[in-house]
């Protein structure tokens, strides 16, 4: 009765207290109210418990997080109290654990869940027999396990510190006690019957197995937060310790950590970390199952910093230690008896305190148990192989090696972990220091999946990672009905469970208010399957593309731009294509979008984008930049996209290297080369920067095949010459390579297919005046701008083929004329010319003094080449207006032996005929040079050349006038002896001036006087004259003694008949001053006869007299056959032409 | 009073609140570090209390081998008149007499906190040997509900002064905590913070009740 009172009291009190806290604003009272609730109901009268339950749940969905957390507090008390809670609470637990409002209750509910979980394990394991609600509670109890399991990857420290302690609580709960383990009075997997159906022992502890390795993975991760790091460490000693079995693995953990402490953590976190990392090393070192660790514990804490005082306190008595390795040295052989889990179940772990000593049957059974786990222990241990691996191997040359190989990847200054860190090695080369860096060393590879002992545990860990997150029998899930299970994240229930469960729902949410929950994107999506994403992104595509006008008229348009451009950068290629179209359709309009993309791209690019990658875009900034440009000019109304052209080039954040040959190839189109250089000029003006990046693609341009183009180019590679050394000296050396492709034996490979269309495939490549153009064009440019590139012109010159060098000689002149004479450059090329490159120079020469008179530097140079190297007189020809008047001379009989065109162009410059008269200058003048040319010893130089020079001497009538001609008639007669061709100079002069005859007749007669018959060929010319310039000249005959005379008639006997008659007609007084020989010998009688005919001429009498003196009869015979009336120039030459 | 080699471990403490309620474990010396910050906390909205670690409760004596040793237990008044029948003189000139003064006032006598059941979410010490100790006691502990408490270490000086810029030092941290929305998500960044302003180094850890 009085039960009943105080039952009904506490009733009273609680619907008192509940009232009360669902009306109060405040929720530290409302709180407390709860705890009061708790309180009673749970120490005062459990009985209570159903009818409050729901009441006191109801509160879960308040919107303060305190009050929330007092619920769970509840909660857990409540199933604590009474198992058949359970059921009624799973539903809200997890809705707690999809708590997004407060973080604080998330962690909350993991806390409580882990301890419900527990404790339904527990229930069900003493439950007689398992209900239907049971079941339902347990599936979705493990579903939240999963999805607290998968809490480790939460963006929240504290929960992920939750979760890494929630597993753990899994571990220990899902695997067996072992002797040596920490007394525990909590329930594990030894409580677990066998029978239980829907949790199999060999599942859970396959489970738990799967968990701990998750943890030992968070635990090795490298961007592991300190807080993280530090609750891992302990849950997983913790472990060590509870489980021995786990023993070596943690400790390889540990190790792994130690040497791979995650760079993420500041300073003060590392000394916090190992600090702590000593402590678990120290605990573990304290437990007796961790003796077959114990070296490498030890060597762990040495490297920590713990003393070996610490070490030596924290070391099990020596006694168990023995009894220890006793036990490890015979291990139990009762394999068999493995399987019994009843035995386990009499193995309680109370026992376990007293039982070390005696060695009892269940330690048998534990002992067994534990063989296996060792085997697989050191079967899972991959650092233990690489281990002895790597000290079988560290040799001190080996560790001289390394540390050599290191030394290069050592920073300048020690880093602040291992300043922190280092302890000085005392021990070094001993036996066990040697160990402990195969130890570290061993770590370091297996971190990196290196190493014989990755190898080895390969399979093993695929094992492990394959893990079946199902946790349910055969027997319940029969082969084919298998439940999907669709993810570790999911909490759906679908299939058998649906049908056949009972549907726990959340209690006290009869009146559910629906609170407002912050949206955490990360935690309600999912990635979309591939195509739903790219069907989307199409679609979102498509509208943004399609609210080009509102977005105008709204004035979003620049967000519409920034829009697409960031969803450009994670297209696919479909999607560029459409964005390529429409840009294109309104090329000005959208040009703004056009670089919104662009510099989207190129952040992206660059890596300045801090847009998380949601799709990696299949194209670059780079590709997407050539896609551009290349649709931009396949276009055929160019206009608008001329103006886009530009501004890409010219706008854009970087000019990619491809899109710089897809311009090349866009200049080298004939149609479209004046854009595309235009867009080259601009680029070299307007992005100087980069010059550099245009030049190979100028360069190619600018030694290409079409005239219009090569020009264009041209002009802007001698912009880039002149702008920048270094771009110079590209160019130079450019130039200079392809004008050495000239002096090959053929042309190269390069060179023709540069020019394909001009040379078809299968022909013989042959050096065409084309191809060496081509390869001259820019060297020449560049020439007159670096005259010193001359000299490689020189030693190319000598290597080339004939064809070649015609070539070159004909396209030399424009730029020598450019250089000038005054180069010095040019200059040392004349005075050092390669052998073989003579007529280069000589070309070089002529073009220089072509029009002007060459210069004093210039001639000395040539006089010195001709004098010491080379005797080619040729090479004096463009500098003979510079040499003196005797080396002329001296230089004549050569010169006019040449080729008559050439003779015609030395006279040329000696009397300065095409040359600009101003400063005209020549050493000879026309007299001298006409008189030298008489002079030339015939020895030196046959007759019929000089008569062929002076014949051009006499053409060029401007210079030899007549009174020229008479100056050098003169000057001739003077000579002694008498210049051979005299009389034919005379002959011509006079054929030429008929005004010189007065002339003509005073040489004559001087000759005469001079016995003009002594000297053979004068003599002949003499007679000729005679003949020619009659009547003149019967004066100068009267004059001649009486023998020539006759020589003369019997040359030219008409001269007798007529001289008679000139006779005759003389006065008397006339006669008496001719001799009387003369007169007898000209009229055939004596003085004084009367001539017997006066008016016809006598007859001839050609042999009425011999002649006894004359010298040669066979003058005579000769003279005969030719007619004395010639009057044209050859007719003498002939004559004299011996 | 700077050269005693005090090992008294008096202690403080609040009531937990609510919310995350911050403890501070002071060590060693009552007057110098721990308790000098407990007026100051006071002020403030957060809760505290303070402990010793070890095992008796030493102050000065009239001798650096000579420390006046008390069990736990034994309360401020006690000690305070004990001190002044020994040698009122000289702990009036150390000040120990007015820091007993001031800390029977504010609680009963020095506590262990190896004794103590109560659950915090914060544990700052002033010394690493006592964080050590601090650490040691909760690995030796078997954690039941795994709440999480973060034990924090700032190394302060046994003297006045330290103890005066230490106690306004762990003001500030406690205060940041305090205020932090969501603690565990944010210590570490607030450590940080705290020993870059600082210029301390702090020892930080989490253990688990």
């Amino acid at each position: 009765m009085a039960a009943m009172e105080v039952g009904n009291d506490v009733q009273e009190q609680c619907v008192e207290l509940l009232n009360e806290a669902a009306l109060l604003t405040d929720d530290v009272k409302k709180v407390a109210n709860l705890k009061k609730v708790q309180e009673l109901i749970i120490h005062q009268d459990p009985a209570l418990l159903d009818n409050f339950l729901d009441e006191v749940v109801a509160f879960q969905s308040d919107t303060n997080a305190e009050v929330r957390r007092a619920v769970l507090g509840f909660i857990e008390e409540a199933c604590r109290k009474d198992h058949e809670m359970v059921p009624k609470v799973v539903a809200n637990l997890s809705l707690l654990l999809q708590d997004s409002f407060s973080v604080a209750v998330v962690k909350r509910t993991i806390q409580a869940i882990g301890n419900i979980y527990k404790i339904t394990l527990q229930w069900l394991s003493q439950a007689r027999s398992v209900t239907d609600l049971m079941d339902s509670a347990w599936s979705m109890l493990g579903q939240m396990k999963r999805q607290i399991i998968s809490y480790v990857d939460h963006d929240n420290d504290g929960v992920r510190t939750m979760a890494v302690k929630f597993m753990e609580m899994v571990v220990l709960l899902q695997t067996y006690s072992e002797p040596g383990s920490l007394k525990r009075q909590e329930f594990c997997l030894d409580g677990v019957p066998m029978t239980l159906k829907i949790a199999r022992p060999r599942k859970l502890e396959e489970e738990a197995r799967t968990v701990f390795a998750e943890m030992i993975k968070f635990h090795g991760s490298p961007h592991i937060s300190s807080v993280n790091l530090m609750a891992c460490m302990g849950s997983l000693t913790l472990i060590a310790r509870c489980r021995p079995s786990f023993i070596g693995q943690v400790i390889s953990a540990l190790e792994s950590l130690h040497a791979n402490l995650p760079p993420t953590l500041s300073k003060s976190q590392v000394n916090s970390v190992r600090k702590h990392m000593k402590m678990q090393l120290l605990n573990l070192l304290k437990h007796p199952a961790s003796y077959d660790s114990h070296r490498n514990i030890c060597t762990l804490l040495t490297d920590l910093g713990a003393s070996q005082s610490e070490v030596a306190r924290a070391m099990p008595p020596a006694e168990e230690l023995r009894k220890r390795q006793r036990r490890t040295e015979e291990p139990p052989g009762a394999a068999d008896d493995d399987t019994p889990g009843t035995k386990r179940q009499k193995f309680v772990p109370e026992d376990d305190d007293d039982d070390d000593e005696e060695v009892p049957a269940g330690r048998v059974a534990s002992g067994a148990r534990l063989a296996p786990v060792d085997k697989m222990k050191h079967k899972l241990n991959a650092i233990d192989i690489t281990e002895t691996w790597a000290a079988e191997r560290l040799t001190p040359q080996l560790a001289a090696d390394l540390v050599l190989v290191s030394m290069q990847h050592l920073p300048d200054a020690p880093p602040a972990l291992f300043s922190n860190t280092f302890t000085p090695i005392s021990a070094a080369g001993t036996r066990s220091q040697i160990q402990h860096v195969a130890r570290l060393l061993a770590a370091q590879l297996t971190k990196a999946g290196l190493g014989p002992g990755v190898e080895a545990t390969r399979n093993q860990g695929i094992q492990m990672t394959d893990h079946d997150w199902e946790m349910e029998d055969e027997e319940e899930a029969p082969a084919g009905s298998r439940r999907p299970i669709a993810t570790v994240l999911s909490g759906t229930v679908t299939g058998r469970e649906a049908k056949k469960k009972v549907a726990l729902l959340p209690s006290g949410q009869m009146h559910k208010k629906h609170m407002a929950k912050p949206l955490r994107l990360t935690e309600i999506t999912r990635p979309l399957p591939k195509d739903e994403l790219e069907k989307s992104m199409t679609a979102a595509l498509d509208r943004l593309l399609a609210a080009e006008k509102p977005a105008r008229v709204g004035g979003l348009f620049s967000v519409r731009a920034k829009l697409l451009a960031m969803m450009s950068a994670h297209f696919t290629p479909q999607l560029l294509d459409k964005m390529l179209v429409h840009i294109l359709e309104d090329m000005r309009g959208r040009a703004d979008l056009v670089f919104s993309w662009l510099y989207e791209e190129y952040c992206n690019s660059v890596g300045f984008s801090n847009f998380g990658q949601v799709m990696r875009s299949t194209a670059n900034y780079e590709q997407i930049f050539c896609m551009l440009i290349s649709a931009l000019m396949v276009r055929p109304d160019f206009k608008d996209g001329e103006i886009l052209l530009t501004r890409l080039f010219l706008e854009a954040p970087v000019v990619p290297a491809s899109a710089v040959d897809i311009l090349k190839g866009f200049s080298s189109d004939p149609a479209t080369y004046q854009l595309g250089l235009q867009l080259f000029g601009q680029l070299l003006s307007g992005r100087p920067g980069r010059q550099a990046s245009y030049v190979p693609a100028l360069l190619q341009l600018a030694t290409g095949a079409a005239q219009e183009i090569r020009d264009r180019a041209l002009e802007l590679v001698l912009q880039l010459h002149q702008s920048s050394a270094t771009l110079a000296t590209l160019v130079e050396q450019h130039a200079v390579e392809r004008l050495k492709w000239l002096g090959e034996e053929t042309p190269p490979a390069q060179l023709v297919t540069d020019q394909q269309s001009t040379v078809p495939e299968g022909v013989t490549r042959e050096w065409t005046d084309e191809l060496a153009k081509l390869c001259l064009h820019l060297y020449l440019a560049l020439l007159p701008r670096r005259e010193s590139l001359i000299h490689e012109l020189a030693h190319v010159y000598v290597l080339t083929t004939a064809d070649v060098k015609r070539t070159i000689l004909r396209v030399l002149e424009a730029p020598i004329r450019g250089m000038g004479m005054e180069s010095p450059e040019l200059l040392t090329l004349v005075e050092t010319c390669p052998k073989g490159a003579e007529t280069l120079i000589t070309r070089v020469i002529h073009i220089l003094t072509d029009k002007t008179p060459p210069s004093v530097e210039l001639v000395d140079r040539v006089r010195d080449l001709y004098q010491k190297r080379v005797s080619d007189v040729r090479f004096l020809i463009p500098v003979l207006n510079g040499l003196n008047k005797s080396e002329v001379i001296a230089a004549l009989p050569k010169l006019i032996r040449l080729n008559p065109v050439v003779v015609k162009e030395v006279f040329n410059r000696l009397l300065g005929i095409h040359a600009d008269t101003g400063n005209f200058s020549s050493p000879l003048t026309p007299v001298e040079l006409l008189v030298a040319l008489h002079n030339i010893d015939p020895a030196k130089c046959d007759m019929k050349t000089i008569i062929k020079a002076t014949s051009l001497c006499f053409a060029e009538k401007q210079v030899y006038t007549q009174e020229v001609l008479a100056v050098v008639l003169q000057q001739l007669m003077e000579q002694d002896p008498l210049p051979v061709l005299l009389m034919r100079t005379v002959i011509q002069s006079l054929a030429l001036y008929n005004r010189l005859i007065g002339l003509v007749m005073n040489i004559l007669t001087r000759l005469a006087s001079r016995q003009v018959w002594t000297e053979k060929k004068v003599w002949e010319g003499f007679i000729k004259c005679c003949q020619r310039t009659k009547p003149s000249s019967y004066q100068v005959l009267l004059q001649l003694p009486v023998d020539p005379l006759r020589e003369v008639f019997d040359t030219a006997p008409e001269l007798r008949a007529q001289l008679r008659d000139y006779v005759n007609g003389f006065t008397a007084s006339q006669r008496e001053h001719l001799p009387a020989d003369v007169f007898e010998l000209i009229t055939g009688r004596k003085p004084g006869e009367e001539p017997q005919r006066v008016s016809p001429p006598p007859a001839p009498e050609p042999a009425a007299e011999p002649p006894p003196r004359l010298p040669r009869a066979r003058n005579r015979k000769r003279s005969k056959r030719h007619p004395p009336s010639s009057g044209a120039a050859d007719a003498p030459m002939k004559a004299i032409d011996y | 009073m700077r050269s005693h080699t005090t090992s008294d471990r008096p202690a403080r403490s609040d009531e937990r609140r609510p919310r995350d309620v911050i403890t501070v474990q002071l060590s060693r010396v009552v007057q110098s570090r721990a308790l000098r910050a407990h007026p100051v906390h006071g002020k403030k909205s957060f809760t505290v209390q303070s402990f010793g670690t070890g095992d008796k409760v030493k102050l000065p004596g009239s001798a650096p081998n000579k420390p006046n040793i008390y069990d736990f237990g034994t309360t401020y008044e006690h000690i305070y008149r004990d001190l002044q029948e020994k040698d009122r003189s000289l702990y009036t000139q150390n000040g120990l007499l007015h820091m007993l003064d001031r800390n029977r006032r504010i609680k009963p006598g020095p506590q262990r906190l190896q004794e103590c059941s109560d659950k915090f979410d914060v544990v700052i010490s002033c010394e690493e040997r006592v964080y050590d100790q601090i650490l040691e006691m909760f690995e030796s502990r078997e954690p039941v509900d795994n709440t999480p408490v973060h034990v924090i270490n700032i190394d302060i000086q046994d003297n006045h002064e330290e103890a005066t810029i230490g106690a306004f030092l762990i003001c500030d941290l406690c205060t940041q905590l305090e205020d932090s929305q969501d603690l565990e998500d944010d210590i570490d960044e607030l450590l940080q913070e705290f020993e870059s302003k600082a210029k301390r180094q702090v020892l930080h850890c989490v253990q688990f009740y």
